[in-house]
């Protein structure tokens, strides 16, 4: 287990590579920062000094090269918005991200796994029909539209949930169910599908055959098998996850790396642009790698070597 | 109990599917009885409808598919007329069944312990720690030389020939009046085989349990049963002794059959086969289903459906040829 | 010792793959009205082509003019709203109905063609990938994976807040954004075919790389492509949308059914109107398409179709 855990890390150190080297190129590419940073009636010198303090002087690669061991150090240089390292201030906003993210998690699950395995078992029933179709709207609908008509339900028409900010739980239940609902659509479809390929599967032949009840077959016998894929998307979700959360966050104004982010592009204040987008990279890269051990873990048949 | 009473006694059973595409008649009133403790065979191709009836049996036939017409009699009782519940107990005390393919047959994220376990605790209603030492005794009785190391295992870490043997172990533990065997032994190799039939031989004897053996290959049939049926195309065309069908066999199918089995003695001898091929349950041919194939077939053949004619007290055909 | 069971039988007559032929409409459409979704999909795609298509002629008003008189008029059967306007009017005035029908253009306009080009690029780096393996399908799927972690819509988010908004970058970008999909599927679709007799034996009489690509991987990945590029329009409409919506896509004058939503924000206490029809929109477009992508996966991907007929 330690040996594969350490041979998929390895294989990550290229990855990594090329994540730094896209969100270095996105600023090189951005064009000169130093007239940004300096004020408007600032000397040619000024801007030269400036220049070769930030190492714009050198050619492409020595540039990458410099940002990426300062990367791997932990510095991602200052923000010249909140003249601050641009690593601290996104550290700060993780948090509000992540707890919006772990709620929309259990939204979805908690809507996805029961709805799936009820449609799979009442297959082809209306009940079947309804469910299937309804992840069909949660899937084509934009979760930006379905926040903003869930404001105008129930916080604009009645008045029950707050529009936008932080604070309470009370908070937490729109931004969570708008993006949340998206991802259940795509985890309760799989739900669907895994289950109704395990209820076919000769093993529950034989345990309906050796008498075991019904209870026990659907619950540990098939669910424990579809289980496998439904964990892995689930976890694998977390690009969606941040995606949305991008929007989610702006529509409540959820003080998330989603605000922050779409605020740091606005006033090109690049540090924070690439802070941002190197964390939430480590952060899939990280699930996917969680995903990957529980499917392993999961599934007796794929050794660990 | 009587000992002339039957066991199992099947009375025109029809077992049809209603697909999308029409109605298929899968099985069709088919008639035989079992003895407690006889071995019996029932023989046929893929497609036959063999499988067909053993879920009958087990009241497993699932929708699209339904028992249309007749009765299933085990101990006098009509089990096509039982709840859910009841069947559960049945399957759960009395009628076992092992399957052809033990790596499919057994659920791959649990252990072969857990599988005895959960079964032997469901049917026999007993604490963890009974259930464990008689999981252990059965693995000892279906002759695995390592009981320790297979219940630890996962199915997909054990050689067919063990999963079988587990499989048989999880059927019979409940000491069973019928097991259905389906092919127990197709998946694997010869000398495989003859281990596995000897197991179940020697078991059935043990516990006087029954046994309806589903297979295609009349090699296994000679060493194994008492008696054998032949189906085709969802009926039975013949049923007889084993000693009987191998030396006169009166169904111009049940002869294909024995000319297209190789005789240990004889290998070097050409091996027939049947010309054509098995007809489809959904689009089944007029008259004798046979006929298409049969080398005996006569103009009335392809019109007149034949009915089972009974040529003595354990041999009966269906075939024109055969009427008097 | 056995009768050859049929299962044996039928495994050893198989049929060389084949791109199924879209010769005979009559057999597509039957397939189609097979399935009630299909259908409906079908039926939805067309219709908001038609939209898009006829928009000049059954607008009935010029959908970027201004009318502060007529400002957040509701819909004809909320009170206080005409047939004038039928789905109601903006914050400037302008006909809601008008404006829809006019961003049906662009959301299919950005949608087809950033699908097109990220197609273009998925389907290449996948086939490149898959057959020459080694170095450079090591070096694409590295790509792929550093593509995957970054939420594509950050980066598009990204890259666009760089360049600069605008309707030509923002396809350009989804295009470039959204390729690994493409190249994940279709690079492991090549690796299985690689194994196939027809391709070792193009190889082996010395049918060069190109050819092989062009004549034998190409139309055998065809049918899985097709299916990820039309489930593909649906999300990038909602991409476009959503950036739309953050003042990142398409920028007014010019109409887009994520800016008006955007706009439609700010007047919710009192005008839900503004912000609803648009996402109504997006959603019944999207839906048609996904139900057509999902259709277009049955029939074309025997798999998956397996699996739902079961047994």
């Amino acid at each position: 287990m330690s040996s594969y855990i350490r041979r998929r890390l390895i294989q990550l150190l290229p990855v990594m590579f090329i994540i730094i080297f896209i969100v270095y190129s996105l600023v090189y590419f951005a064009g000169d920062p130093v007239l940004l940073m300096l004020p408007e009636n600032a000397t040619q010198e000024d801007i030269a000094q400036m220049r070769a303090a930030l190492n714009l002087d050198q050619p492409f690669y020595i540039q990458f090269f410099t940002y990426m061991s300062n990367v791997i150090q932990g510095d991602f240089g200052d923000s010249f918005s909140y003249n601050q390292p641009a690593l601290d201030i996104v550290l700060e906003r993780l948090p509000a991200t992540i707890e919006l993210g772990i709620a929309s998690m259990i939204v979805a699950v908690g809507m996805a796994v029961p709805l799936g395995i009820w449609s799979a078992l009442k297959r082809n029933s209306l009940t079947d029909v309804f469910i299937t179709g309804g992840t069909v709207i949660g899937q084509a609908m934009p979760n930006f539209w379905l926040g903003i008509m869930l404001i105008l339900v129930f916080s604009v028409n009645l008045s029950i949930l707050p529009v936008s900010g932080t604070g309470t739980y009370a908070h937490l239940i729109l931004p969570a169910i708008t993006l949340g609902t998206g991802i259940s659509a795509q985890i309760a479809r799989l739900t669907r599908s895994s289950m109704l390929e395990t209820l076919n599967q000769d093993y529950i032949r034989t345990a309906k055959s050796n008498g075991i009840n019904r209870f026990s077959i659907i619950y540990l016998h098939a669910f424990r098998n579809s289980l496998i894929p439904v964990v892995t998307i689930t976890a694998m979700q977390t690009n969606a996850l941040i995606g949305g959360a991008l929007v989610t966050e702006m529509i409540f104004a959820w003080p998330g790396l989603g605000q922050l982010l779409i605020q740091a592009i606005h006033a090109r204040d690049m540090a924070i642009v690439q802070a941002s987008v190197f964390i939430i990279a480590i952060i899939v890269i990280l699930m996917n790698f969680i995903a990957d051990i529980l499917y392993k873990l999961l599934d007796p048949r794929i050794h660990l070597k | 109990m009587e000992s002339n009473q039957p066991l199992l006694e099947v009375e025109h059973l029809s077992t049809h599917f209603f697909t999308e595409n029409g109605v298929v008649p899968s099985i069709n009133d088919i008639t035989f009885s079992i003895a407690p403790g006889e071995i019996v065979a029932l023989v046929g191709e893929s497609g036959s409808g063999k499988s067909v009836t053993s879920m009958s049996i087990m009241g497993l036939v699932e929708s699209p598919g339904k028992i249309v017409n007749g009765r299933i009699l085990f101990n006098n009782q009509d089990l096509t007329a039982l709840s859910y519940r009841k069947y559960q107990k049945i399957r759960r005390n009395d009628i076992s069944m092992v399957f052809q393919e033990p790596l499919t047959a057994l659920n791959p994220v649990f252990s072969i312990g857990f599988h005895l376990v959960e079964t032997i605790i469901v049917q026999q209603k007993v604490s963890k720690k009974k259930a464990k030492a008689i999981a252990f005794e059965w693995l000892e009785k279906v002759r695995i030389p390592n009981p320790k190391e297979v219940f630890a295992s996962y199915p997909h870490e054990l050689s067919g020939g063990m999963r079988q043997r587990v499989m048989i172990a999880m059927a019979l533990s409940s000491h069973p009046r019928l097991l259905i065997a389906d092919e127990p032994t197709t998946a694997l190799d010869v000398t495989i085989q003859k281990q596995i039939l000897d197991v179940m031989k020697t078991l059935s004897k043990e516990l006087d349990t029954a046994i309806l053996f589903i297979t295609h290959d009349l090699g296994v049939v000679a060493e194994m049963v008492d008696r054998v049926m032949v189906m085709y195309g969802g009926e039975i065309v013949e049923t007889s002794s084993v000693k009987q069908l191998f030396h006169t066999p009166k169904h111009p199918y049940s002869e294909g059959l024995l000319k297209s089995t190789p005789k240990i003695q004889q290998s070097d001898e050409k091996l027939d086969t049947i010309g054509g091929a098995v007809p489809s349950p959904a689009n089944l041919p007029t008259g004798c289903k046979f006929h298409p194939r049969c080398p005996k077939a006569f103009d009335r053949c392809t019109s007149e459906h034949p009915s089972l004619i009974n040529l003595n007290n354990e041999n009966q055909v269906r075939c024109l040829l055969y009427e008097s | 010792m056995s009768i050859p069971e049929e299962k044996q039988q039928q495994d050893t007559v198989s049929a060389p793959p084949r791109l199924k032929k879209v010769s005979s409409v009559k057999k597509w459409l039957k397939l189609l009205l097979q399935s009630k979704t299909g259908t409906f999909g079908l039926f939805i795609v067309i219709f908001v082509f038609l939209t898009a298509a006829f928009a000049p002629w059954i607008a009935p008003h010029d959908p970027t003019e201004n009318n502060l008189a007529q400002m957040l008029q509701p819909p004809f059967w909320a009170e206080g709203g005409s047939m004038e306007h039928i789905l109601g009017t903006d914050n400037l005035g302008r006909d809601m109905f008008s404006r829809i029908l006019y961003g049906a253009q662009v959301s299919l306009l950005v949608g087809i063609t950033a699908v097109l080009i990220a197609g273009t690029i998925g389907l290449a780096a996948g086939i490149i990938a898959g057959y020459y393996g080694g170095f450079i399908d090591n070096l694409i799927m590295r790509f792929v994976d550093a593509f995957l972690a970054i939420p594509s819509i950050l980066l598009t988010l990204v890259i666009l807040g760089i360049v600069g908004p605008g309707m030509f970058t923002l396809i350009l970008v989804l295009g470039i954004t959204n390729w690994v999909n493409y190249a994940r599927i279709v690079r492991g679709e090549v690796l299985s075919l690689k194994e196939r007799d027809f391709v070792t034996a193009a190889s082996l009489m010395g049918v060069n790389d190109r050819k092989i690509m062009y004549r034998h991987l190409v139309p055998n990945v065809f049918s899985s492509f097709i299916v990820i590029a039309t489930l593909s329009v649906a999300t990038t409409i909602i991409s476009e949308a959503a950036l739309s919506f953050l003042g990142m896509g398409i920028q007014p004058p010019q109409i887009s059914w994520g800016g008006m939503l955007s706009s439609g924000r700010d007047y919710l206490a009192d005008s839900w109107w503004v912000a609803t029809f648009p996402g109504l929109a997006i959603t019944i477009t999207t839906l048609g398409i996904i139900f057509l992508g999902d259709w277009l996966r049955d029939v074309l991907d025997p798999k998956t179709n397996m699996n739902r007929k079961g047994r």
